[in-house]
């Protein structure tokens, strides 16, 4: 048989997410240098269509499960699933986003199959045989070198917007094969009874390439307007410190740090923010650090490779007409 | 309503983690104290919650060293009825503490498991998934919000999704990770903390629980500290000249925009 890598291509409203791409390329790149072959588990309602979009990503073969009832993630149908697939192919490693959606099948299907679970990695090396993730912990503070015991398959969940996305080619057609909905165990049947948009977020943090984030300086609510245009017009997301969030200007879902979520996007622009650790401890591996903040000592500057010391209700405006401008160029 | 909340001890927040210089692979305990994991107050609150208002009875488990109690202690002072600690003196590994907690909650017959959504020293979110597996129950992790329905066999639950809030229903027992937003933990009083600290704690040996571990799943080779960012520049002028400067400095040094 064959050596295969499992990729999961995750889909939302009929299109498969940004870091199926992602996977899909670092995926590529491991199956070259074991000798395997790139598949992707396909899972959702209609999404039959896709599977021509992922040949043209290099993935060779595609496990399609589509059905009405599975239209949502919900962990237990989408565990057996996966799992039955494992079982049959024995893949020499398992990639997923790091999405919720992505963590939370990762985690259940490494209970179910005794697989070794690595999460969120933002890095790969490959060794023969041997994988070895890294991957933060300690909330970022140091990163860990971790590989599978023996025996145990790697179900690896991929921090998006870290690996490089497979360039679009022809691509042969993949070959699909279909793989049946195996009942869910009613007795843990989960349903997903409503989605509810969040109110005003384009993007979310942990998938944009682009965050501006404010803290306490942007003293009320109010005035993270200024930030939501921004992100609109610059294509970026809003993110918050958990000053902001906890004065109730700006709901969770924004913050940004070792209590809230962890991001790697290539630009961060923070914003009134003084750069606890905290904070930092969500941000510190982005790519480039902007930091505007009045004043000249606080510890945020210490990571930023651009800081401007000012006010951000000055500078925010200015910046972004320049972007736009420089864009419009 | 049997209700259980697990708890980890992880370094404060604030801590300056080091590696050690003797063993790559651990971090220097010597100078940070350590903590309730944060998320894991959130689970203790809705416990505490959900208890107030179902009748129900509360317990805590921890897996880990001696020094772990502590927040078992703290769990109890925030209001938390029963606690468990299962001692074990091996390095922390969520596969390990998910097989020795289905073990010790297979005897007891909870209603409904509360965790954290992950835990800030190994963050790998894993324990509440690999615990219902190991139990054959339900999970709804990432939660905002709990509602216990249908006489205490169901619970609907607000989870956090990329771009929005999915509400998923479940049945009972069923394993909850908490996210922020769900509440408020209560801060225990000087007095809650003197109680707390007289009560009596259930303690049972890791080993008398391992019986068929398969050994832990992943190796961790060694830590590294992140790279040191590069020296930064800081822009000079008044507030629109910077600007205007760092918007050409994105676009053509650093290539982002
Ligand atoms: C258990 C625990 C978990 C935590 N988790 C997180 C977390 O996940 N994320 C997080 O962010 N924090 C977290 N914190 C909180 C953290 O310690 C800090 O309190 C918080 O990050 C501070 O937010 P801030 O930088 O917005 O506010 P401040 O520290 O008050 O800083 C505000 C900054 O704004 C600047 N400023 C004011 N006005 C202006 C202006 N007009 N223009 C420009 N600059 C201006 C000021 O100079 C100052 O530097 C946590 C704390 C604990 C104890
Ligand atoms: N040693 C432990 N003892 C009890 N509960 C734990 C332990 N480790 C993790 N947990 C629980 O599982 C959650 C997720 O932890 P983790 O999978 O390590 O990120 C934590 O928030 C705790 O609620």
């Amino acid at each position: 048989m064959s050596k295969e890598i499992l990729i999961w291509v995750q889909v939302r409203q009929g299109k498969l997410l940004k870091i199926a791409a992602e996977l899909a390329g670092e995926g590529k790149k491991m199956c070259q240098s074991m000798g395997a072959k790139l598949s992707a588990v396909l899972i959702g309602k209609e999404v039959a269509g896709l599977t021509g979009e992922l040949g043209c990503l290099g993935v060779e073969k595609v496990y399609l499960a589509d059905d009405a009832s599975l239209a949502n993630y919900t962990t237990e149908p989408y565990t057996g699933i996966f799992a039955s697939i494992i079982e049959k192919v024995k893949p020499v490693a398992v990639l997923v986003g790091a999405t919720f959606p992505g963590r939370d099948l990762a985690a259940r299907l490494a209970g179910r199959v005794k697989g070794a679970l690595i999460a969120d990695v933002i890095g790969m090396s490959i060794d023969g045989d041997k994988i070895s993730a890294r991957r933060p912990m300690y909330s970022g503070k140091v990163i860990a070198e971790v590989g599978a015991a023996a025996g145990a398959i790697p179900i690896l969940s991929l921090r998006p917007n870290v690996f490089a996305a497979a360039v679009k080619g022809a691509g042969a057609a993949p070959e699909v094969e279909k793989i049946s909905t195996p009942a869910a165990r009613d007795s843990l049947k989960t349903v997903c009874r409503e989605i509810i948009a969040s109110a005003g977020a384009i993007l979310d943090v942990a998938e944009a390439d682009i965050i501006v984030s404010g803290g306490r300086g942007m003293k009320d609510g109010a005035n993270f307007k200024l930030l939501f245009e921004f992100a609109k017009d610059i294509g970026a997301a809003v993110g918050a410190s958990r000053a902001a969030v906890d004065s109730g200007w700006i709901s969770h879902e924004h913050q940004v740090g070792q209590t809230g979520k962890a991001v790697s996007p290539t630009l961060y622009i923070a914003c009134g923010i003084s750069g606890a650790i905290q904070h930092l401890a969500g941000m510190s591996s982005s790519k480039v650090i902007v930091a505007i903040n009045k004043d000249p000592d606080a510890n945020i500057f210490k990571l930023a490779n651009y800081g401007i010391v000012g006010d951000l209700f000055q500078v925010l405006p200015v910046l972004r007409e320049e972007i736009l401008k420089i864009r419009a160029n | 309503m049997k209700i259980c909340v697990i708890v980890k001890r992880v370094p404060d927040t604030e801590a300056n983690i080091k590696i050690r210089t003797d063993k790559p692979d651990r971090i220097d305990e010597s100078e940070i104290s350590f903590i309730i994991n944060p998320y894991d107050e959130f689970a203790v609150e809705e416990a505490l919650k959900i208890a107030d208002e179902k009748d129900g009875e509360t317990t805590v488990i921890t897996v880990g060293s001696k020094e772990s109690e502590a927040v078992l202690r703290h769990a109890l002072a925030m209001g938390i009825e029963n606690a468990v600690h299962v001692t074990d003196n091996e390095e922390s590994d969520p596969f390990r503490t998910a097989f020795l907690l289905g073990k010790v909650i297979n005897d007891k017959g909870f209603d409904l498991i509360l965790c954290g959504k992950a835990a800030i020293d190994d963050d790998t979110a894993g324990v509440g998934s690999m615990l219902a597996e190991n139990l054959g129950l339900a999970q709804v992790l990432v939660v905002t919000k709990v509602e216990i329905a249908g006489d205490g066999k169901k619970v609907v639950c607000h989870r956090d999704i990329e771009g929005g809030t999915m509400v998923v229903e479940a049945p009972l027992p069923a394993v909850i990770s908490c996210q922020k937003g769900l509440n408020e933990p209560r801060l225990p009083t000087i007095i809650d903390i003197k109680r707390a600290n007289k009560k009596a704690l259930e303690t049972f040996d890791s080993k008398s629980y391992l019986e068929g571990f398969s050994g832990p799943r992943v190796k961790i080779g060694k830590f590294t500290s992140p790279p040191p960012r590069p020296v930064g520049k800081v822009l000079k002028g008044d507030s629109g000249t910077a600007a205007k400067e760092l918007a050409k400095l994105l676009r053509e040094e650093a290539k982002v925009i």
